[in-house]
């Protein structure tokens, strides 16, 4: 039975399998990929900007890779072109970082993105050790359409206060997962 | 400039609060020192990590999240709360100032939720859903009773149960069971025993006074705090968090309860009370941190038992395609913390009662690891967990939806023989030379079935008459 994706379009069985590679490959890569192009761009939401644009481009062009085997490194590299197209479009904006300190972070970054894909996988842990209270609090401050304002009243701190707090939390989280890294001989 | 400094202008720099000069003048440090770039990238790191984990569809995210947008609702509620509790306050203190400080028993209404099988003591007349109860002293000879008191207090009382209540924000548990659901206005519900007091601080929770006087007190969502019984100050009192259990006993101090038997669908006491086949299951881990409970799930092996301890949303099922293997069915289950899943250093021990199988479920994706393959038998059983939410979790990270849009994990099934009571110890879910690949595997989980007695002519094929067999041990 073909799958009707828009007015026009019909995806046969072949496209539908084509599909279905994509999206495993996507699905599988996509975490890494996101927090690639995070540590690239200022904001969380700019983050979710280029990914949509990077989802899109990987998915046009999945046509041309050849081996799966290759999808992270293709991948990684529209990424990177995308955030860094992203951030010449931001260029008069005095708060994005200079191009070369940003080529610089995107080679970087993924010359390290095992160990930072390892450091991912650990953070679960930290959060398991963290005390209820605060784990809950931050992952509401994190949550889709989170209000940092009623987070923040709910928590009884003002605005300034909660981002200290939350400062504090990812500091000792990134400090928690040096310890695990380290016991496990990566760090 | 301190280390400390800089990582407070990355935080600015990520909240987009930094000044453009201040954006700058990181650009030009982070230029020069290559490990304050590799600090800037962990961190970004971390608060990446942290909004994937975020949208996880996780219960106690959710919640939170709910919770948030209600604020204003709420805000309003808890004046009109407050209000009753001043009343209440009130109301109690004039009550003890007559009665010496001392609770006496005192009539609440109650409204009936559900019964399940009951003898109340004292109503001759059939128990309906709905009926509206003045209730003070209460005694189940037999069954399940769940009643809704006029502060929102949800309750549910296993019998044998003999409690009195003190009003409606205080219960004296005599003997029994019960679990408790405090709702937003029941904070500060209380259960008397005569261990000790259990103070809800806005939760779910479960107490068991057990025959000696003792009580065991497990704490499903939230916190309590449990004091001495009569004790008005809390300098002495314990904050029980959730996944934490206690057990009480007049004059000693509260001890950790490493396990509890909990239902097959739902973090609450069970009401079958204990297993016959498991004691307890007890760990190696000394970590102060490490203080939550294994559940103990007795035979409630079935599709949609919860798998994991800390995973409540995660539970057994068949393998798409094939039904639920019938060797596991009704056995107890022991439900593990996946968060354990990477550890090398745990080994977790079933206290057994009886002469047992012991079967491990094993992710499908690792090879076993020694402990497991040169000591349990490999069997052709196949089992799922699921549904594991958003597919970008570690966990199931290379893992693509069923034809539902589940997200299933597939694991393998062990087996053991334990032919005589005692402990028995499972080694770790991980090893130091398997450390290389990371992630992508979950916790085992455990299954504990009878050992059963041959008969002549069995399926089983194996052992003489009168050995102990295991119920499946015609799988290769």
């Amino acid at each position: 039975m073909p799958l009707r994706v828009g007015e026009n379009d019909v995806m046969d069985g072949r496209q539908d399998q084509h599909y279905d590679r994509f999206l495993r490959l996507y699905t599988e890569h996509e975490p890494a990929l996101r927090a690639f192009v995070r540590r690239l761009v200022p904001k969380r939401s700019d983050a979710a900007d280029v990914m949509q644009e990077v989802a899109l481009v990987l998915w046009r062009k999945f046509d041309r890779l050849t081996r799966e085997e290759e999808f992270c490194k293709w991948a990684f590299g529209v990424a990177r072109y995308e955030t860094l197209a992203w951030l010449r479009d931001k260029a008069r904006d005095r708060h994005v970082f200079s191009e070369g300190l940003l080529l610089t972070f995107a080679d970087e970054a993924m010359e390290a993105e095992s160990y930072l894909a390892a450091q991912r996988e650990a953070l679960e842990r930290c959060l398991d050790k963290m005390r209820d209270k605060d784990r809950r609090l931050m992952l509401a401050a994190y949550a889709e359409g989170t209000m940092v304002r009623d987070i923040a009243q709910r928590s009884g701190r003002s605005i300034v206060g909660f981002y200290q707090w939350l400062h504090r939390m990812r500091l000792r989280l990134l400090d928690c997962t040096r310890r695990v890294l380290a016991t496990e001989g990566l760090l | 400039m301190k280390k400390y400094e800089r990582f407070k202008q990355i935080a600015d720099y990520i909240e987009g609060t930094l000044s453009a000069d201040a954006v700058k003048e990181l650009d030009a440090a982070l230029q020069q020192d290559r490990e304050l770039r590799r600090d800037f990238l962990e961190y970004l790191n971390i608060d990446a990590a942290m909004a994937e984990i975020a949208v996880l569809p996780d219960s106690e995210t959710v919640g939170v999240c709910k919770r948030s947008v209600q604020v204003r609702r709420r805000l309003y509620l808890m004046l009109l709360a407050l209000a009753a509790s001043v009343l209440c306050v009130v109301s109690l203190l004039l009550f003890r100032r007559n009665n010496g400080g001392r609770d006496t028993i005192s009539e609440v209404s109650a409204k009936v939720l559900y019964t399940e099988n009951l003898h109340l003591e004292g109503h001759v007349s059939e128990v309906q859903v709905g009926d509206r109860l003045i209730l003070s002293h209460v005694r189940l000879r037999r069954g399940l009773f769940c009643l809704e008191l006029s502060t929102g207090v949800k309750l549910e009382l296993i019998a044998p149960f003999t409690g009195d209540f003190a009003g409606p924000t205080r219960l004296h548990l005599v003997s029994g069971r019960l679990n408790a659901d405090v709702g937003k206005h029941g904070r500060g519900f209380t259960v008397v025993t005569q261990a000790g007091e259990v103070v809800d601080l806005g939760t779910g929770f479960g107490v068991d006074v057990t025959e000696n006087g003792g009580a065991r007190v497990a704490v499903f969502s939230g916190q309590v705090r449990v004091k001495e019984t009569g004790q008005a100050k809390t300098s002495n009192s314990l904050t029980v968090l959730d996944g934490e259990a206690l057990s009480l006993q007049k004059g000693k101090k509260p001890g950790r309860l490493s396990s509890v038997n909990i239902r097959a669908h739902k973090m609450e006491l069970d009401a079958a009370g204990t297993s016959d086949l498991i004691e307890s299951v007890t760990d190696n881990i000394e970590d102060k941190d490490f203080r939550k409970f294994y559940g103990i799930v007795t035979n409630g092996m079935a599709e949609g038992t919860i798998a994991y301890t800390n995973r409540v949303g995660v539970a057994w099922m068949a393998k798409p395609e094939t039904s639920f293997p019938q060797q596991l069915l009704g056995a107890d289950v022991v439900c593990p913390f996946h968060m354990d899943r990477m550890r090398s250093d745990l080994n977790v021990t079933l206290h057994l009662k009886k002469p047992c199988t012991v079967y491990v479920l094993w992710d499908k994706r690792r090879r076993p690891l020694p402990w497991l393959r040169d000591n349990f038998r490999r069997t052709d059983l196949r089992l799922c967990s699921g549904s594991w939410g958003k597919s970008t979790m570690p966990v199931v990270r290379r893992v693509a939806p069923d034809a539902q849009g589940r997200i299933l994990l597939e694991y393998k099934v062990w087996c053991k023989d334990v032919p005589e009571s005692g402990p028995f110890t499972l080694g770790s879910p991980h090893s130091r030379e398997a450390r290389r690949r990371r992630g992508g595997f979950a916790m085992y989980g455990v299954v504990v079935q009878p050992l059963r007695r041959e008969d002549a002519g069995g399926l089983s094929g194996k052992g003489a008459k009168g050995d102990w067999v295991s119920p499946d041990a015609s799988a290769p």
